[in-house]
This record gives structure tokens, C-alpha cells and sequence, in this order.
């Protein structure tokens, strides 16, 4: 351990041979004392004449001077003390950095899928800080590494009553934009509240405005939501509509785009949502955007033209709402990103001949050319899917994640049997909805890397089979089997 | 394969164990085995004890890959970790230090994940205490913060 009262200069001194050791411990102290020039005379002196009392005046002259030097030598050795009680400034910022990093779950420049990040404006208004926020309050050093941390999402929650003009006056007179990463804007309709076209207009415009002092937006998320089909049916998407095409100059470097509104439809809530400058984003994220998440309600001819054009996609969450009469644009969307590696689906609410079609030829696809590339699978599975299903996993060798929920499914479950043979790299499988599976039947489990299972209304799996757990026994001791409810709580965990 | 501490002490360990070391793992394939010891002048003997400590407990596991954790979490720590973590904090400080130095990624996370865990649900007066570090804001940025906060405390 190096010790308090070494300076740089005898660090690289003490890194001499193990010989010179000794010698040079004491040499470091001559050398703090500040008379080090002195101190070395002297002893010429003496091996010159080999008698101290020759060497008289010397000895005075370096005695007056260590006099004159110990306070200042015993300053410096306090102050050396003082800062190897500051271990913040003994690690070097990208160090402090990586230990920030555990605060708040993510890494910066990459953000995480997870929604739990603190978001800025929360962190300021509300009594429950974040541990990153209290941290930026520490020492100049910490702040400085937390800021863009804390400032990297924010979240506009739209039906919040605050005092919106000076928020944006704030956002705007603090220069935070250029540490932002994500904007999220959600909005979660409230009759009582009373929203008017033009109050709505005033906040989109603040944030417009926000987002042009950001320049390197990564996630651009919107969250509409309402329960009621009042005037907001007709009044608002206008509004929102205008809101989408002036954003959209601003979204130049997103990489992510998330789009959802549910409820925000006409009286039938199958109704499109008439949201063409939707459209205008997305060819301003062409070529950058790598993840869409999208209610294909919103969706005109040119949003999905625009879509077929985002040829890095890589990770796709098409809500199938409604295709109207053209379910095949699916196909073709799928057919477009040749980089998919996490796909969930999401069919129509109202299932039709033309869907079935495109569903099956889809599935198809995927598996004569996504196969190798796919990792994440999230998909709801009917009996009459389960052939298509198995085709598909017998062509997806490394499938990490696989998410599979019952619709009306009775039978025992073959498909089982198929992905315990088909997927040595899965890692997490979750299951829902299977009431009669049993895994009786399995014959081969390849699974060596799986890690969490959950599971959920399959009661013979849970109680009776316990399949996952001679699982766990014969094959993958770190297994985690999560049982949950039917509300979604977990109340097993073996 | 032997390594010199900074103040010349010399240690032997088997290679699977110094190979936990993405420095040590490069520079043994690059120069081959040889009886000469790699000096480490900027790991302390100490602090070189208790990484050998750590690698030779963790020596069978496999190696992770950095793009493996992309979410941070802190809380999933073993007995053997959190005991191996039970140090004063210069000595986590150095292990940190060391862990980045000899590039030993497991090990940088456990020690950061433990400070982050010294961190969380303080407050920053505590923070201070505890890592005896001195507030060093100017009247101005001190100001400026308090203000921001007041501000925001009231809409």
C-alpha cells in the first residue's frame, strides 16, 4: 500500500531493486522534509573529509534550513493524509463512472430496454430522488459524471397538472437537452381533466421546442391512452397529427421509435387513427432506427412504405390492431428487415381468412430465412398453429428467449417436445395459458443454458408433471422456476 | 507463473488462475511461459494477495463476454463475494484500481457493485461520511442547486 506521505517523484524512486529498498524508504523522508539539496551536501561533505566537525558549516546551514522547512514538511504531510481520504479522487472518472452505472441499472450510450430507468423530470419534482439524483449532489467530480446520467430520458406525462410554460422555460434556461438520450411522452386521457385541442397543442409545442436542443436523440416513445371515446376521438389527433410532423426534423438519430395508442379511436375501437405524419418519422429514421414498436393503427400506405425502407431493424413489436384490408403488408414488412432478431407478434383482435393466409406464410418466412438470426420470440400460439410453430423452432438453433401464451389451447402441448430439442441456447422461456401440458413426452432436452422459467395457467405443469424441475435436475442445476398466478403474481419460486 | 508486487515481492500461481487476467491472459500468449516474474508496479503485495484470492476461487467460471450484461444490476452477490468485499475501503478503492488495471472484468464489477451498494438510499450528506469526501461546490454551484431544487420543490 502505497503510504500517505509518498509523493510521485519517490513512487517511481521506491520502484527500484529490492536492494535499494531500505535505503530509499529513508531517502523519501529526507525528501519530505524539503531540505533533500542540503541533505545531500552534508553527506558529500562527510565522505570527502570523513570528520563532522569539518563539515560544521554545512551542518549549520542544513539544521537552519530543516528548521525552517518542518512546518511546511508536516503541511505537506497532512494534505497528503486529506487526500487519500478522498478515494473519489484516487479513481479516475471512468472508474466512478462504472460504480454510477449500478445506480440507475443501465450504461450510457447504450439504454436499456427496461422502463425503471429515472427519468429527469421525475427525479426533480417528486420527494423520492434516485440514487443517481442525490449522488450528483456529493462533489463537483460526481456531478459532473452524473448529470447526463440523470438527464439521459425524459419523460413528459402529459395529463399531469403543472405549471408546463415555466417547465419548458427551465428545460430550455438549463441546457439540458444535450445530455438526452430518450424522450418519452405519455398520456393517459382523463375526461375530468378537460383537455382542450389548444392546451395540448401548448405542451407539444414545449416539447418540440425542448427536443430541437437535443442532438442525439436515441428512443423516441409515445404512450397515448384513453378509456373514453369523447371529443378526443375528433379534437385531439389533429393536434397530435401536427405534433408528429414537427418532431419529426428532430428524430434524425433515433434508433428506437415506440408508438402506441390504445383507446384513441372512434366509437368502433377498431377505427384507424388518422395519424399520417407518423409517417414523417419514420423517413427521418431510416437508416438509424433499429427497433420499432409500433399500434399498426397509425399506419397509412406511406408509414408502412416508410417501414419497408428501415432496413436495419432488428427488433420488432408490430401491433397487427388492425390491417384493414391488407393484412399482406405484414408479410411484406417482415420480408423487409432482413435483420430481425427479436420478433413478437401480435395478431389482429378480429381474426380473418386474408390474416390466416398471411399469418401462415409469415411463420413460413421466418423459418426458410430468419431462423439462424432469430433470438427472441414472443408469440401467442393456437392448436391449429402448433405445426407451424414447430417448423419454425426447429429452424431457430439460437433462440435466447421464447414467450408463448395459449390462445384456447387443450391439448397436451407436442410442441414441447420440439423446442426442448431445438433450442440449446434458450435462456429464459416463459409459458402461459397451457393448461394441459405436461412435457410427459419429452424425450431429448437439449437446454443446458436455460436460466428462468416462468409459468403461468398451466396447472398440470406446475403440480402435477413438475416437468421443469427433472429438468433442473438432469440437466441445468441453475435453473429458476417462477410460478405465477393468474394476476400475474409470483407465488412459487423453486 | 510469477508476478512482482510493487514493492518486489515475488508471487507463483498457476496460469489458469493469472489468466482470469485479460492483461496477464494477453501477454502470456504474446511472450510464451518463461521463469522471468511479471512485475506489477502498480498492484501492492497486499492488494495482489487478494486478487490471487479471488481468481483462484472464481477459477473454473466461464468467462463473460462484455456485451453479455447489458442491464446493471447490483444486488445479485454471493456469500463468498460479499465476504471477499468485507475490506476497508482504501483496500476496495486499490482492488478496484487493480481490477482495471490487470483487466479483470468480474472482479471490477464486484468491487464497483459494492461501493454502489454503499451509495444507495443515502443521503448525499451521508454519501460524504461515509467516503469522506469534501464538499467542494462554490457558493455559486451550491446556489445554483439549492435554488433548482427549491424551484422545483414548489411546482
Amino acid at each position: 500500500m502505497v503510504s500517505p506521505t509518498q509523493t510521485e517523484e519517490t513512487k517511481s524512486v521506491e520502484r527500484l531493486s529490492n536492494h535499494q529498498e531500505q535505503f530509499d524508504e529513508y531517502e523519501n523522508i529526507v525528501r519530505n522534509t524539503g531540505c533533500y539539496q542540503e541533505n545531500q551536501e552534508l553527506q558529500l561533505c562527510f565522505t570527502d573529509k570523513h570528520d563532522w566537525r569539518l563539515c560544521k558549516t554545512i551542518y549549520k546551514y542544513f539544521l537552519n534550513h530543516f528548521q525552517q522547512q518542518m512546518p511546511r514538511a508536516r503541511h505537506r504531510r497532512k494534505k497528503s493524509k486529506q487526500q487519500i481520504q478522498r478515494p473519489n479522487h484516487k479513481l479516475p472518472p471512468e472508474l466512478i463512472s462504472e460504480i454510477f452505472e449500478y445506480l440507475w441499472g443501465g450504461i450510457l450510450d447504450e439504454p436499456a430496454y427496461e422502463y425503471e430507468i429515472p427519468n429527469a423530470i421525475d427525479d426533480h419534482f417528486l420527494q423520492e430522488r434516485s440514487d443517481l439524483f442525490r449522488v450528483s449532489m456529493v462533489c463537483s467530480v460526481w456531478r459532473q459524471i452524473a448529470i447526463p446520467r440523470i438527464w439521459q430520458k425524459v419523460k413528459f406525462q402529459l395529463d399531469f397538472e403543472r405549471d408546463w410554460e415555466s417547465l419548458f422555460q427551465w428545460l430550455m434556461e438549463g441546457d439540458y437537452g444535450k445530455y438526452v438520450r430518450q424522450i418519452h411522452i405519455e398520456y393517459d386521457y382523463d375526461p375530468k381533466q378537460n383537455e382542450t385541442a389548444l392546451s395540448l397543442s401548448e405542451k407539444f409545442g414545449g416539447i418540440v421546442e425542448f427536443v430541437e436542443t437535443v442532438p442525439n436523440m436515441h428512443t423516441f416513445a409515445v404512450r397515448f391512452n384513453s378509456a373514453t371515446s369523447d371529443h378526443i376521438a375528433e379534437d385531439l389527433p389533429p393536434v397530435m397529427d401536427s405534433f408528429f410532423h414537427e418532431i419529426s426534423a428532430s428524430c434524425r438519430s433515433v434508433r428506437r421509435v415506440k408508438i402506441h395508442t390504445s383507446g384513441l379511436r372512434g366509437p368502433n375501437k377498431d377505427d384507424t387513427l388518422n395519424l399520417p405524419s407518423v409517417s414523417n418519422i419514420i423517413f427521418m429514421v431510416t437508416n438509424t432506427v433499429r427497433e420499432v414498436d409500433l399500434m399498426m393503427h397509425v399506419a397509412t400506405r406511406e408509414t408502412i412504405e416508410a417501414l419497408c425502407n428501415c432496413k436495419g431493424v432488428d427488433r420488432a413489436l408490430v401491433h397487427c390492431c388492425s390491417w384493414g384490408d391488407t393484412p399482406g403488408d405484414y408479410y411484406t414488412l417482415l420480408m423487409s428487415w432482413k435483420h430481425l432478431k427479436n420478433l413478437q407478434i401480435e395478431p389482429p383482435h378480429h381474426i380473418d381468412p386474408n390474416w390466416e393466409e398471411t399469418y401462415s406464410k409469415s411463420l413460413q418466412y421466418l423459418s426458410e430465412n430468419c431462423g439462424d438470426q432469430l433470438e427472441e420470440l414472443w408469440m401467442p400460439l393456437r392448436e391449429e398453429d402448433q405445426k407451424l410453430f414447430c417448423n419454425l423452432v426447429e429452424h431457430t438453433p439460437n433462440l435466447k428467449v421464447l414467450a408463448l401464451e395459449g390462445k384456447d389451447f387443450e391439448n397436451d402441448g407436442q410442441f414441447l417436445n420440439v423446442v426442448a430439442r431445438t433450442t440449446p441456447n434458450l435462456n429464459y422461456i416463459h409459458l402461459s395459458y397451457f393448461p394441459n401440458i405436461t412435457g410427459k413426452d419429452v424425450k431429448i432436452v437439449n437446454w443446458d443454458q436455460l436460466i428462468d422459467v416462468n409459468i403461468m395457467g398451466c396447472e398440470l405443469l406446475e403440480k402435477e408433471t413438475k416437468f421443469f424441475d427433472r429438468v433442473k435436475e438432469e440437466c441445468c442445476p441453475q435453473l429458476n422456476i417462477h410460478i405465477y398466478d393468474l394476476e400475474g403474481n409470483v407465488v412459487e419460486n423453486r | 507463473v510469477k508476478l512482482t508486487s510493487s514493492e518486489g515481492t515475488e508471487f507463483i500461481i498457476d496460469r489458469k488462475v493469472a489468466e482470469k487476467s485479460v492483461l496477464l491472459k494477453n501477454m502470456l500468449e504474446d511472450v510464451g511461459e518463461s521463469d522471468m516474474a511479471i512485475p506489477l508496479p502498480n498492484v501492492t503485495g497486499p492488494i495482489l494477495n487478494k486478487v490471487i484470492d479471488y481468481c483462484t476461487h472464481h477459477r473454473d467460471d466461464p468467462f463473460v463476454s462484455q456485451e453479455d450484461d447489458s442491464k446493471k444490476v447490483s444486488d445479485d452477490i454471493d456469500d463468498w463475494d460479499a465476504e471477499f468485499c468485507k475490506v476497508d475501503q482504501g483496500t476496495l478503492f486499490e482492488l478496484i484500481l487493480s481490477a482495471n488495471y490487470l483487466d479483470i472484468k468480474p472482479l471490477l464489477d464486484l468491487t464497483c457493485k459494492t461501493v454502489a451498494n454503499m451509495i444507495k438510499g443515502k443521503t448525499p450528506d451521508e454519501i460524504r461520511k461515509t467516503f469522506n469526501i469534501t464538499n467542494d461546490f462554490t457558493p455559486e454551484e451550491e446556489e445554483h442547486v439549492r435554488k433548482e431544487n427549491e424551484w422545483c420543490e414548489e411546482r
